[in-house]
């Protein structure tokens, strides 16, 4: 009798060990990512640029374009969330989507307060204007700019608690001043603690 | 006996919980013409096949670019939350991996229908696959 006891205790705690701890890969998406209760995780990001690229391609505002593809540059993305973050985790999978979509490509050499994303490509844009005598602004402008916000929304009822963060984003037509595209995504995530998975 | 049906009352409302279903009222006569795509189901979570009963799986066509729109309808009193995926597929069979499959998350009340729906990432997209897989 003793020795079936220890045994299956023995085989029980095998079973534990084996089920958790080790690392593993998942999908960055997936069903086994860790969902925080009050934390942009990284699934959270790659649903909201998903969402918000299915609703940017089925507006059909870049079809629209006069050039095409069209040309976007990425302008401010407010954080106001109580976490820091790079707002990259946004706005590049949403340029990379569109930029394999065909549908538009993104300047790196027109930035936010004159700074390029590429500064070796702005350079070597003014050096090759300037030799073919030109004034040294030889990249193409771009006719949108991408802005938006990200909040958010904390609240609690006894111990659990809840959080909504909300990811907006517009798209101005420069030539007009005039927001052509515009969306908000919300993240709502309810629960006491983090948890392994969905 | 009586003792019996008290328990299975108090067993019922036990498994519906809080939950309240929803009931729904549409058009008799639709004035949509959806474009229904014939659809292939390979099931394997036979318990979400019963909750969730697909309804229709309709397509568009935006400029250039396929939109798919699959509905389903909870079948069952409680709400349910399920992850979907999208997989998109080119004239040459090859599945577009950049940008790569996103889970997405929905949730359905009792009895509701809902419509998930996505647009191709790509105008080279000719098909689309469909993964379901309920919240636990």
């Amino acid at each position: 009798m003793k020795t079936i006891s220890i045994s299956l205790t023995l085989l029980s705690a095998l079973l534990l060990a084996g089920c958790g701890g080790k690392a593993k890969y998942v999908d960055s998406t997936g069903p086994n990512t860790i969902i925080s209760v009050d934390r942009i995780d990284i699934q959270d990001w790659s649903r909201a640029a998903d969402q918000m690229v299915q609703n940017l391609l089925a507006s059909g505002v870049l079809d629209r374009s006069k050039r095409q593809p069209a040309v976007l540059a990425v302008s401010r993305i407010v954080n106001n969330t109580s976490q820091q973050v790079d707002t990259n985790l946004l706005t590049k999978r949403i340029r990379v989507a569109l930029n394999q979509s065909g549908k538009a490509v993104t300047t790196t050499t027109v930035g936010l307060g004159g700074t390029a994303e590429d500064p070796l490509a702005k350079d070597q844009a003014a050096y090759e204007s300037y030799m073919s005598g030109g004034d040294g602004n030889a990249a193409v402008q771009p006719g949108y700019s991408l802005s938006g916000r990200l909040i958010e929304t904390y609240i609690t009822a006894g111990s659990t608690k809840q959080t909504t963060f909300s990811f907006q984003l517009s798209l101005t037509e420069i030539a007009t001043g005039l927001a052509v595209w515009e969306d908000n995504v919300d993240i709502t995530k309810q629960g006491k603690k983090n948890a392994v998975g969905w | 006996m009586k003792i019996t049906s008290l328990l299975l009352a108090l067993a019922s409302l036990a498994i519906v919980g809080c939950s309240t279903p929803v009931n729904t009222i549409d058009n008799a006569n639709p004035n949509a013409t959806p474009q229904i795509v014939d659809s292939r189901v390979d099931i394997f979570d036979n318990n979400l096949a019963k909750r969730l009963s697909l309804v229709s799986v309709n397509e568009a066509q935006l400029g250039d670019l396929l939109q798919i729109q699959v509905t389903f309808r909870n079948m069952q009193v409680k709400p349910r939350s399920f992850g979907y995926q999208f997989q998109w597929i080119q004239q040459n069979g090859m599945v577009v991996t950049s940008p790569g499959p996103v889970w997405q998350m929905a949730t359905v009340e009792g009895g509701q229908t809902i419509a998930v729906s996505a647009v191709a990432p790509k105008p080279s997209v000719v098909d689309f696959r469909l993964s379901l897989r309920e919240a636990r």
